[in-house]
């Protein structure tokens, strides 16, 4: 049986290298969509430091929110726990200690990661056509990674504990991309118009890789509700939430002492399941506040977990 | 076909060289060698070395260095120059090691029992009295197979006729398999085709002859030992080994707090299931952090209960503890008569002749030609504390003076080798440098011994130091058949 402190170790591998993707592509998608916008937009580049939850550390550092200080904070700062460099940092610490349970070549392509990280990152910040280059390369490397894992790792609670460690973080990031609104970056005269607002959304798509997968499913125009339902509720899009949440309860089917969290899962995709596309999306402030529902029940799983699996005689604090 | 006329200046005068030396015996073997390397330029001869660089640095060994009060990972220094020794030379040299380690076994077993060689007066009890490696708790435990050293690594180094002789046994913890299994990896990616045309004997059976050494040991029947290798932590100089090994034998790799002794004396581990009975532990501990219970109460790497486990015999452990008895450089001067009186056979590996300053006469000796000698405290690893007389300055030698002077007993001399050398590659091109070879034994219900062993190299010119923490390298060993080579010397 896998030690404790192991499945620990896996567990925030799995969060942190999700979390490094996912922070690239939603930097990424955000670039992207900028080039779209009016010339006389006035962008918001400090919603990306909102979506991350992360407001109080960057005013602590930071005067001004433009777009080369907000990036920089992102991609860069370690004073950032959630930036790029932190999460590829901390992926790295926790892999360091699990090493020898992992296919080598996913230790080689994350020292690959970790190296091109090094030497690309830096002019990556000012120029976009750079900024781009970088992400795609850096969301491709993590990739490859996670392929060294899907590919070559046996199914045992290492990879349940990764997984569901990826999950969590999946599900976490693509509720809160959705959260993305960019209602306040467009000039009064362009405001509502559908160009516009289907803008943002595909933009959502785009940052999640799901845009042809969308357009597959769900055929036509990009419109709110649809985007809303696909990103929840589709359960063959490994991006959606209910996707996401029901591999994690999968994972957790496959270990040992797991009625608790199974419970806990169980209850959040319920929750997931009872959503109305069309009322979210008619209404920010109802989306706003289920995303930060579905945030605090993905904090209450992973506390249940570390209760129930990781914690030692002398409690422990990952530090998040 | 002789050597080719260039590798002649690989040579230094006064020095043996591993690969231009033995020329008769030798040659087929190394005219080939010689060859590949003589048709590469010194560009392509970088290019291979920045292949093995980035090797390396992907496949990510590194050691870990102290500096300051902090850590710090540095990639493996590795040369792409393999070290050539003949298999005929080889199978000498392995029974020797496996007569040194079954009498040194032996010893220990005597040590910390009836103390038989004491009283026969063939070893001086004061030198038992003062080791600082001797531990009473260990006193009356007889561990399976009379075996306290199951993973040795004996120091061997080459004298300029040519001599092999035995630098020092590391009877407790040795380090450094690890990178002779990965300088072998690295050399088969660099260079390919010197392995095409000859036989030189693989290394990677270790980690299967590790894991059934280990395996050997299971004091409690059941089919399936579990077996967990120990470990200080990620800040350990060694992870990387202690990490590799684990991976390779598929145990788990266990610190101090992931191990619990109930009231049974059973060892466990912490798992997701709950408590998990553990049977051998492959301890990269030393003595004084395994248990605070016995030893150092401020520990935090080791487990509390362990040594009342072992004793019970509920756990083995690999090296047992007190091993170390038989590794202090004061006993390394008794290990001849020590391989005479337990096994009634001449040492087939000479010692480094050696004076102990305990003795009077010697410790005279040793102060008035300390310039021409190289004096080691008796219980330091890693080079620490050691001087070099021909290289040290006169405030060294009066330090060291004072200290002999203070505790001689603490303290022996050897003559300073003239230390072989093998061709490496420099900024400037193939040069000679100094190498010593760490060969590892194992011994349980059986003996085995590496093919070879790890290669370290003094990087520095002149230098002698071979540890890692003070600029040493490492190279590929590799032990070849000149025999096995056909008429053409390849494989059908």
């Amino acid at each position: 049986m896998m030690l404790s402190r192991i499945a620990e170790k896996f567990y925030w591998f799995g969060r942190y290298l999700e979390r490094a993707e996912n922070t690239a592509r939603l930097l990424l998608s955000y670039s992207d969509m900028v080039l779209d916008l009016p010339l006389n937009s006035r962008v918001n580049w400090y919603q990306l430091v909102e979506i991350t939850g992360s407001q109080m550390t960057f005013e602590q550092h930071h005067r001004s929110a433009g777009e080369n200080v907000v990036l920089r904070y992102l991609i860069e700062e370690d004073i950032n726990s959630g930036s790029i460099h932190s999460s590829l940092k901390f992926a790295r610490e926790n892999l360091r200690t699990i090493r020898d349970r992992v296919p080598r070549e996913m230790v080689e392509s994350m020292n690959e990661l970790w190296a091109y990280f090094g030497t690309e990152s830096a002019g990556s910040v000012r120029r976009s056509a750079a900024r781009m280059r970088f992400l795609r390369g850096l969301i491709d490397r993590c990739q490859t990674v996670r392929g060294h894992v899907r590919g070559s790792m046996c199914r045992n609670e290492a990879f349940y504990f990764l997984a569901i460690g990826r999950m969590l973080e999946r599900t976490d990031m693509t509720t809160r991309i959705m959260d993305v609104r960019v209602d306040d970056l467009l000039p009064d005269e362009v405001d509502n118009l559908p160009a516009f607002d289907a803008l943002q959304w595909m933009s959502v798509l785009r940052s999640l890789s799901a845009y042809q997968m969308y357009q597959r499913e769900m055929h036509g125009q990009v419109k709110a509700s649809a985007v809303i339902e696909f990103l929840f509720l589709n359960d063959t899009f490994p991006r959606s939430v209910h996707y996401a949440l029901d591999s994690a309860r999968s994972c957790a089917q496959r270990l040992p002492r797991n009625t608790p969290v199974l419970e806990a899962l169980d209850q959040l995709l319920t929750h997931v399941g009872d959503f109305k596309a069309k009322l979210l999306a008619s209404d920010p402030g109802t989306l706003r506040e289920t995303i930060d529902d579905i945030q605090a029940e993905i904090s209450d799983i992973d506390r249940l977990l570390s209760h129930n699996y990781f914690l030692h005689d002398a409690a422990q604090n990952q530090q998040q | 076909m002789g050597v080719p006329r260039a590798f002649n200046t690989l040579k230094m005068a006064g020095f043996y060289d591993e690969l231009v030396s033995p020329a008769q015996r030798n040659e087929p073997v190394s005219s080939r060698i010689l060859k590949v390397l003589s048709q590469l330029s010194q560009d392509e001869l970088d290019q291979r070395r920045e292949a093995a660089e980035l090797a390396i640095r992907t496949m990510g060994i590194s050691f870990t260095v102290y500096s300051e009060g902090s850590t710090i990972d540095r990639a493996w220094p590795f040369d792409i120059i393999p070290r050539v020794i003949l298999l005929e030379e080889w199978q000498r040299i392995e029974r020797g090691l496996k007569q040194r380690v079954t009498a040194l076994n032996h010893f220990i077993s005597d040590v910390y029992a009836k103390q038989q060689i004491i009283a026969d007066g063939v070893f001086p009890a004061w030198v038992l009295e003062k080791s600082v490696n001797f531990r009473p708790e260990c006193v009356g435990v007889e561990p399976a197979f009379g075996v306290w050293s199951h993973i040795c690594g004996s120091d061997l180094v080459r004298g300029k006729d040519g001599t092999m002789y035995v630098l020092e046994d590391n009877l407790r913890v040795p380090s450094g398999v690890s990178y002779m299994l990965e300088n072998r990896a690295i050399m088969k990616r660099i260079f390919p085709e010197l392995f095409e045309h000859q036989d030189i004997h693989p290394v990677g059976e270790y980690p299967g002859q590790l894991h059934a050494t280990l395996s050997a040991l299971n004091p409690n029947g059941s089919h399936h030992p579990t077996i967990v290798l120990l470990t200080p932590g990620i800040y350990n100089s060694a992870y990387f080994e202690h990490s590799y090994l684990a991976q390779q034998m598929g145990i788990d790799l266990v610190e101090g707090s992931d191990l619990v002794v109930q009231d049974d004396d059973c060892v466990y581990m912490r798992t997701i299931g709950g408590l998990q009975r553990v049977d051998v532990i492959y301890r990269r501990i030393d003595d004084l952090f395994l248990d605070p219970e016995v030893f150092r109460p401020d520990s935090a790497l080791g487990v509390p209960g362990l040594m009342r486990a072992w004793r019970a015999g509920k756990v083995a452990l690999a090296n047992a503890p007190g091993a170390g008895v038989a590794d202090d450089k004061v006993v390394y001067a008794f290990v001849p008569d020590i391989i005479r009186y337990y096994l009634g056979e001449e040492p087939i590996i000479p010692n480094v002749p050696t004076w102990q300053c305990a003795k009077p006469d010697d410790c005279d000796y040793v102060l008035e030609n300390i310039a021409d000698l190289v004096i080691k405290p008796a219980n330091e690893s890693g080079g620490y504390g050691l001087l070099i007389g021909p290289h040290s300055s006169a405030a060294q030698r009066k330090k060291t003076i004072a200290q002999v002077r203070q505790d001689p007993r603490n303290w022996i001399a050897q003559p300073c080798l003239n230390l072989s050398t093998t061709p490496t590659l420099t900024p400037k091109g193939l040069a000679p440098r100094h190498v010593d070879l760490r060969p590892f034994i194992l011994s349980a219900d059986r003996q085995y011994v590496t093919n070879g062993g790890l290669t370290r190299v003094a990087l520095k010119e002149g230098s002698l130091v071979v540890n890692s923490s003070q600029g040493g390298g490492s190279k590929d060993t590799w032990i070849v058949d000149a025999h096995a080579l056909g008429e053409a010397g390849d494989r059908a």
